[in-house]
């Protein structure tokens, strides 16, 4: 479980000061598939951002399985990096260099996880859809390929926190379903997903929907109008 | 767009990247410095020597008589002016010299009061002219001159750098061999001696051999040479035609001296004139060679580096191609960027070689002292070579930006995974097994992604390992060629002494008796050293040696024999290693000696006599020939020495011995064989210093080099590095990865810099220095210090020099990083 209390985060830029988050606060359960949803600077990223500790709030707290991250050296962040949470980036940030099944791999890596201790590289590129691309690089995959394989490389970590920053943006209509379809079956099987998305459309499939609006929490429940499936979406 | 606006967008692109733009300019700055201060350093050393041998007024001809021949004075003047072509001489001056001793009280430069006995030799010259000398003036340093008022007088002139390095003031009291007692009265340089070279062919001997110079009539009484000179110097009109001159003297002192040994020689065979003014092409050959590679290696790099700086602006290219911009005003920013990039290392190369070039003038002032010192700034050398470097640069911001321009402007401006390009030769990485995990293979994947990048650092990189294979390949050779030459000299007796005669006595005489009766000696061996030379009848090849007539079956020390045998029965030599393979000749082959042959109580004919090769010895120089004593008949000499080996007494010093022989007339020196090798390591110790200066150029060449590279690898990989921050892999292993690629740029230019650098060594060690020391034989070899220095070099210093970029990894901003869309 995620606890954020009274988060804020400013930046000075000169001598202005830019609140990005303005004390918010929340609690996210395990297995909950939530959309952060909310215009260009309203914080969605800053959110995540706190979330997985790429970065440290101005004041508050983030709580994570009832230890306080906030305070926590630079080692154990990365840490909590390696064994929490998995992102997904929009422009994918896969290593060039890497084929598909090393990047995968590269997951597995970072989490210090040894073969056999989950599935395998190549078992979560079977499962995302990718098994006859596995010694692709990059290049050689379209933007929806790329972007499952920056899943199964998340997933292949095991951790229980998946961070997806706009995992869609890059993509068409057919294609961004796929993936968030993909993410969907994810939190089926009891993973914490969080997208980061300014696109309404896509919080209609999630179960929770927390809206930002100026560094502030505007709407934090399920969808207007409830649920909806994948195949009802259009965008 | 204005030309303000570009100066201005093109200041902040630089202040942008201002270490990358200052390192960059480094790397110019060291290769147009290094190429400009060698080449000003030739051109400096050329009109310094044309100005000092002709304020000096060096002779253009010699005429020598044989070792121990002496000629009435006049007589070779007067048979000079008898030749066709009289006119054509413009001085000529007779002259005496003899070998002897000094001895000498000194105060150090710690105040140290000591005695100081050394060989050297004596020159007896005419300065009675008021004009001066016409032909191989003194140069005044210190004190004063001779004068007519000098003439027979004790007066003598110490050169310059034996006072130098003994601290003496110019004027003093000294003792000559035999107890005579001379004034110093000033302090010289002459140029036969601007290095000083001893009898025995000793290099840069200035501390330890003493060059002296009197007048003719002081030298004449000291050696009891009433009347006689044993050599005439000349100084013919510029116009005149040498050979015509040599040839007219040759046969004119045939004619007249028929009995007497005579050798015309020319500046040219003098073994000073030639190191002084050969060196300077032999030397530039080899530093147009060194510095050529570290400018090359500097022009990979800034093409390298600056290739990388415009690719980053991909994206600005691309966005300016979309607005219509001309591709022409395109490339004006890049290329004004260039512009102030080579312009700054134009300023640091013209810092670097005026650094270089004040701290090479300093060593060269110290090695060779002349009397007149030039060094104008040679605007030639370096406007040329900031033309080079001005173009290369300009090339080098050019050509990527002709690529960027080349593409649809969509290509340029896609951002993401649409921008991603090809993996280079990362997929054949795939089929090679590597152990490891990701962590592993990432570094290697690296290098094959960008393998034109990967190309030009490597050759960056390994062109300052070329050169300092080069150095270090040298510097090795010379000392192992001196290690095993000084095992030669002291295998069997590190202690022995050699004893040098002023001329060939009887060995009855009472000067081998007073020596061999010396309370400080214990046995002696006489023997004898004469000046020949040698040839073969397959070569062209003919060089002077050394004959050396000693006991083959001495128990004090013999040559070692690497083939064939010291056997005293049969007539016959023993060459050296290198003379052997200079004639094309072995053991059992003949030779020809060309030999002095007794004709007269004072004069010598020279002969040449065909003698088959008992043996061959390891010396490093090739001229020095051994024969038994029991063939001294050859030279129509038979029992008599002028070089004595012998052994002193159990618990003498040396010193004890110069001191009890110093009063002995006719020693004229006192030393032992490894004070003559030490003298060489003094001399290799100041080689050293030079060496390892210059290595210091691509030293810092490589780290430059290899710093910029992990920098701009940094600044492309961010993101990258940022996504393993996401995903929690620490800094340490994110740097080791990066430490692995470097160490695999630097490895590889390890190898491809060790192959160039051999070549380039074999090449100046084979061709190159054979020219200019056609005597010595070298040792080519690389110790095991040289390669470890290497690999430091080349595989650690590079491969960690990501660690300098440990700060910006962990300032990066990962989130911001993370959301940049490139």
């Amino acid at each position: 479980m995620i606890e954020l209390e009274g988060i804020a985060k400013r930046y000075e830029i000169g001598a202005i000061t830019v609140t990005a988050l303005e004390k918010v606060s929340l609690t996210i359960n395990e297995g909950e598939f939530i959309v952060v949803l909310g215009p260009s600077g309203s914080g969605k990223t800053t959110l995540l951002n706190m979330i997985g500790a790429l970065d440290t709030p101005t004041e508050g707290r983030v709580i994570v399985d009832g230890q306080e991250v906030t305070g926590a050296s630079k080692g154990q962040l990365f840490a909590y990096r390696r064994s929490k949470v998995s992102f997904i980036f929009q422009s994918f940030n896969l290593f060039p260099g890497l084929t598909a099944r090393e990047n995968v791999q590269f997951g597995i890596d970072a989490a210090g996880k040894r073969n056999g201790d989950g599935p395998g590289a190549v078992d979560v590129l079977n499962d995302v859809g990718l098994g006859e691309r596995v010694a692709h690089f990059p290049h050689e995959l379209s933007g929806g390929e790329q972007q499952r394989v920056a899943i199964a490389r998340a997933l292949a970590t095991g951790n229980p926190v998946v961070l997806a920053d706009e995992p869609t943006g890059e993509l068409d209509f057919t294609t961004g379903a796929q993936i968030l379809e993909l993410l969907r079956r994810q939190s089926e099987s009891g993973k914490t997903i969080l997208v980061v998305t300014h696109n309404r459309e896509i919080s209609r499939m999630a179960d929770r929907v927390i809206e930002l609006s100026s560094g502030n929490i505007v709407h934090d429940g399920p969808p207007s109008g409830g649920r909806a499936s994948i195949s009802d979406l259009r965008w | 767009m204005t030309p303000r606006l570009l100066l201005i967008w093109s200041l902040r692109d630089l202040k942008a990247r201002w270490i990358q733009v200052i390192t960059i300019s480094l790397v110019i700055g060291l290769g147009i410095g290094t190429f400009a201060s060698f080449n000003s350093m030739t051109e400096w050393r050329k009109a310094s020597n044309t100005a000092s041998f002709e304020v000096t007024r060096m002779y253009d001809l010699r005429v020598g008589l044989s070792d121990g021949s002496f000629v009435a004075e006049d007589q070779l003047t007067r048979i000079i002016g008898s030749i066709p072509s009289a006119s054509a001489i413009e001085g000529v001056e007779e002259r005496l010299t003899i070998p002897t001793q000094l001895r000498v009280e000194a105060v150090d430069a710690e105040g140290i009061e000591q005695t100081i006995l050394v060989p050297g030799e004596l020159i007896g010259m005419d300065f009675s002219d008021p004009d001066g000398i016409s032909v191989n003036r003194v140069h005044l340093t210190e004190g004063r001159e001779l004068g007519p008022s000098d003439a027979g007088q004790p007066k003598i002139l110490l050169e310059h750098k034996f006072a130098l390095a003994h601290n003496l003031p110019p004027e003093g009291e000294a003792l000559l061999a035999g107890g005579r007692t001379v004034s110093y009265v000033g302090h010289v340089l002459a140029p036969e001696h601007f290095i000083v070279i001893t009898e025995g062919g000793g290099f840069l001997a200035h501390a330890s051999y003493v060059v002296m110079f009197s007048s003719l009539e002081t030298v004449q009484d000291t050696a009891g040479r009433a009347g006689l000179v044993d050599e005439a110097i000349i100084r013919i009109s510029d116009d005149a035609s040498r050979q015509e001159v040599i040839a007219e003297l040759e046969q004119a002192l045939s004619t007249q001296l028929p009995l007497v040994g005579v050798d015309v020689t020319e500046d040219i065979d003098d073994p000073v004139y030639r190191s002084v003014t050969e060196d300077v092409e032999g030397d530039q050959q080899t530093t147009n060679i060194i510095s050529f590679a570290i400018f090359i290696g500097a022009v990979f790099a800034a093409f390298n580096l600056t290739s990388r700086m415009v690719e980053t602006q991909r994206r600005e290219i691309g966005v300016a191609m979309a607005l219509g911009v001309p591709p022409r005003q395109i490339a004006l920013r890049p290329l004004i960027v260039g512009g102030q990039i080579a312009v700054t290392g134009v300023i640091f190369g013209l810092a670097v070689g005026w650094l270089l070039a004040q701290a090479l003038k300093g060593v060269l002032n110290e090695f060779v002292p002349l009397p007149i010192w030039v060094s104008p700034f040679q605007y030639e050398i370096f406007i040329g070579v900031t033309i080079v470097g001005l173009l290369v640069l300009l090339v080098s911001i050019g050509y990527p930006v002709w690529r960027a321009v080349g593409v649809n402007p969509i290509d340029a401006i896609r951002t993401g995974h649409l921008a991603a390009r090809g993996g280079g030769l990362a997929p054949l990485m795939t089929r090679v097994p590597a152990p490891g995990g990701t962590f592993a293979q990432l570094p290697f994947r690296n290098v094959a992604r960008a393998p034109r990048r990967a190309f030009l650092t490597i050759m960056g990189i390994a062109a300052a390992v070329a050169v300092t294979v080069v150095l270090v390949g040298i510097l090795d050779s010379y000392l192992e060629t001196l290690r095993q030459g000084r095992d030669e000299l002291l295998s069997t007796s590190e202690e022995r002494l050699q004893i040098d005669l002023a001329i060939p006595v009887p060995l009855n005489s009472s000067v081998v008796e007073d020596i061999r009766s010396a309370s400080t000696i214990e046995t002696i061996e006489p023997g004898l050293r004469i000046f020949g030379a040698l040839s073969a009848p397959n070569t062209d090849e003919e060089f002077d040696v050394i004959l050396r007539f000693i006991d083959f079956n001495s128990e004090i020390w013999t040559p070692t024999a690497v083939r064939g045998s010291l056997d005293a029965g049969p007539l016959g030599v023993v060459l050296s290693e290198k003379a052997a393979t200079d004639l094309d000749v072995d053991v059992g082959d003949a030779i020809v000696l060309t030999h002095p042959v007794r004709e007269g109580l004072t004069s010598f004919s020279l002969k040449d006599s065909s003698l088959p090769i008992l043996a061959i010895h390891p010396h490093y120089i090739r001229n020095t020939v051994y024969m038994d004593n029991s063939h001294l008949d050859l030279l129509n000499v038979p029992d008599v020495t002028n070089r004595i080996t012998a052994v002193a007494v159990q618990g003498a010093a040396i010193i004890e011995v110069k001191e009890e022989l110093f009063p002995v007339s006719g020693v004229v020196s006192v030393s032992t064989v490894a004070e003559e090798a030490n003298l060489t390591e003094e001399l290799l110790n100041q080689f050293i210093s030079v060496m390892r200066l210059m290595q210091t150029v691509p030293l810092l060449l490589a780290i430059l080099i290899a710093y910029n590279t992990a920098n701009i690898a940094m600044d492309e990989r961010r993101r990258e590095h940022a996504t393993m921050a996401a995903f929690g892999v620490p800094y340490r292993t994110v740097l080791r990865m990066a430490v692995i690629e470097s160490t695999i740029l630097g490895a590889l230019a390890t190898v491809v810099g060790s192959v160039l650098g051999l070549g380039l060594m074999l090449y100046i060690t084979e061709v190159l220095l054979p020219r200019t020391t056609p005597d010595l034989g070298l040792v080519i070899t690389f110790s095991v210090t040289s390669v470890l220095t290497l690999i430091a070099l080349g595989v650690i210093a590079v491969g960690l020099a990501p660690l300098l970029t440990v700060r910006r990894l962990r300032r990066a901003d990962i989130p911001s990083t993370l959301r940049v869309m490139e």
